[in-house]
């Protein structure tokens, strides 16, 4: 498990952020010289915000870690740490301190509970994949696919390809204002449209909600006093 | 003067847009506008052709771009209508002889000298696509009223705005009154509200635009038919004018006419 511990990644505008996990500072140190050392001169220049996993450092380790840092030409700029005591020795040495990161924050909340909201329309060739609820403010067009590992709402017109509970939860269910994906999936069951009529003289479009019934996708009207908890109590997941 | 550069694009291809960039082109020149266009289809050219101006070219883009000429000596100018200005593209090399920067360089040490710099994409999303874009102010998407050519479309207006571009304005070409109205054929507002985007053009199925084609003489040069109309309505809107679309939907007016007396 040794070389999971750390964590470094790009955070477009802001350079690298770099988590470390638990472990001895000193080998966790150890790890992350190894890591720079294999990524050459790849992180030149940049600068750093290092999360220490909520560790309270003594000066003389949180001076290790930006020596290190400096030698392979990385500039440690800011600490992500919630102790007041780690705060001010972060501040002696001319750091940032910044809170927890918005995103650790959603880390702490349970996947069904959190939510990304998207803005639409989304087109054809973007995909939104997320571990929680997404929620699109739009349409969905053709082309288009959200993958996410709880439910999919769509205020708008689902076209696209839609995927939830990707994490296997078969409780999960897809609504929209208009319900009419290329291919639906529910946890491991797959749903394909019917074939379309040669012509459709008047469509009519209702909002509607899909779900799992047994071991197969069913696509039902949205009626206005349906409860999702009492549905879920009824097919008993 | 402080040029816009216009591309055209699509996506699809075969759906209108070198003829698109000529007819607009001419069009605008026609409209007292010091025009240049330029046909990023490298290895593919084909405006020169439209634009009847073939037999002229001596120098291409690959050869401005490595050095071997000023634009000045590439830049093929039209005889027939004054202030139009051709950069052929190259016919022995392929999209990679040029990159996106140099295209944005290229526009910008054009953009003093005219008014317009319409730039004409080729068909796809890969290198050439990105070469055409890069420069671009305005995003003129052309596509026809068929599935692939709209979904496509979506494809381009998702990447363009990935890249931060502005909202491509819509064209669709080759719209057909009668089979709309038999509804075999999705109508114009069906495109607009799938794409939501804003239409800029609607340009009608017609018979001249493939003789204009082959003869290298679009018909916005002196034309009056119904395609030549559109393409003049799309370079006065592009100048700022509000000029109503033609009805092309193909619905019954007087039944119109009478639902609104009674509705």
């Amino acid at each position: 498990m040794l070389p999971t511990s750390i964590n470094i990644k790009g955070q477009g505008m802001h350079g690298l952020i770099i988590t470390i996990g638990p472990g001895r500072w000193e080998e966790v140190l150890a790890q992350l010289a190894d890591r720079l050392g294999a990524h050459g001169k790849f992180f030149r220049e940049a600068s750093v915000t290092v999360d220490i996993n909520g560790r309270v450092l003594s000066q003389g380790q949180l001076t290790m870690l930006r020596d290190l840092l400096n030698r392979y030409d990385i500039v440690l700029k800011k600490i992500i740490a919630e102790a007041e005591e780690m705060r001010s020795i972060a501040r002696l040495l001319g750091l940032q301190v910044a809170p927890l990161q918005q995103e650790q924050q959603q880390r702490s909340i349970p996947p069904t509970e959190r939510m990304h909201l998207q803005w639409g329309p989304l087109r054809s060739g973007q995909q939104i994949q997320y571990d929680g609820n997404v929620v699109v403010l739009g349409n969905v067009h053709p082309g288009a696919e959200i993958i996410a590992s709880q439910n999919i709402i769509v205020w708008g017109r689902l076209e696209g390809i839609a995927r939830a509970g990707s994490n296997g939860d078969m409780s999960s269910f897809v609504c929209a204002l208009a319900l009419q994906p290329l291919q639906l999936r529910i946890g491991a069951l797959l749903a394909l449209p019917f074939d379309k009529p040669d012509r459709v003289e008047k469509e009519v479009i209702s909002p509607a909600i899909a779900f799992v019934q047994g071991r197969q996708i069913i696509i039902e009207p949205w009626q206005l006093h349906y409860l999702i908890e009492e549905h879920k109590q009824q097919i008993g997941t | 003067m402080e040029a816009k550069v216009i591309t055209v694009t699509s996506g699809k291809g075969g759906v209108g847009k070198t003829t698109t960039t000529a007819h607009i082109a001419v069009a605008l020149a026609r409209h007292q506008k010091k025009v240049a266009v330029i046909d990023a289809d490298i290895g593919l050219r084909n405006l020169d052709v439209v634009l009847g101006l073939e037999n002229r070219i001596v120098y291409d883009l690959v050869d401005v771009i490595e050095g071997r000429c000023r634009i000045e000596q590439a830049l093929v100018k039209d005889k027939r209508v004054e202030r139009l200005y051709l950069l052929p593209a190259a016919q022995t090399r392929d999209k990679s002889a040029v990159n996106p920067a140099q295209m944005v360089a290229l526009c910008q040490y054009m953009r003093p000298h005219y008014d317009f710099v319409i730039v004409d994409s080729p068909a796809g999303i890969e290198q050439g696509y990105r070469n055409a874009v890069a420069p671009a102010d305005e995003i003129l998407l052309v596509t026809t009223p068929d599935v692939s050519a709209v979904r496509d479309a979506d494809r381009v207006i998702g990447l363009l705005e990935s890249e931060g571009k502005n909202t491509p304005q819509l064209i669709v070409n080759r719209i057909q009154p009668h089979m709309i109205a038999v509804g075999n054929m999705l109508n114009v507002n069906d495109i607009v509200s799938a794409l939501a985007i804003p239409l800029i053009g609607v340009i009608p199925e017609d018979d001249n635009i493939l003789v204009a084609s082959n003869r290298g003489a679009p018909t916005t040069l002196n034309g009056r038919s119904p395609a030549a109309t559109a393409y003049h309505n799309i370079a006065g809107r592009l100048l700022g004018e509000e000029i109503d679309f033609i009805d092309l939907t193909g619905s019954n007016k007087l039944l119109k006419r009478v639902f609104r007396i009674f509705g």
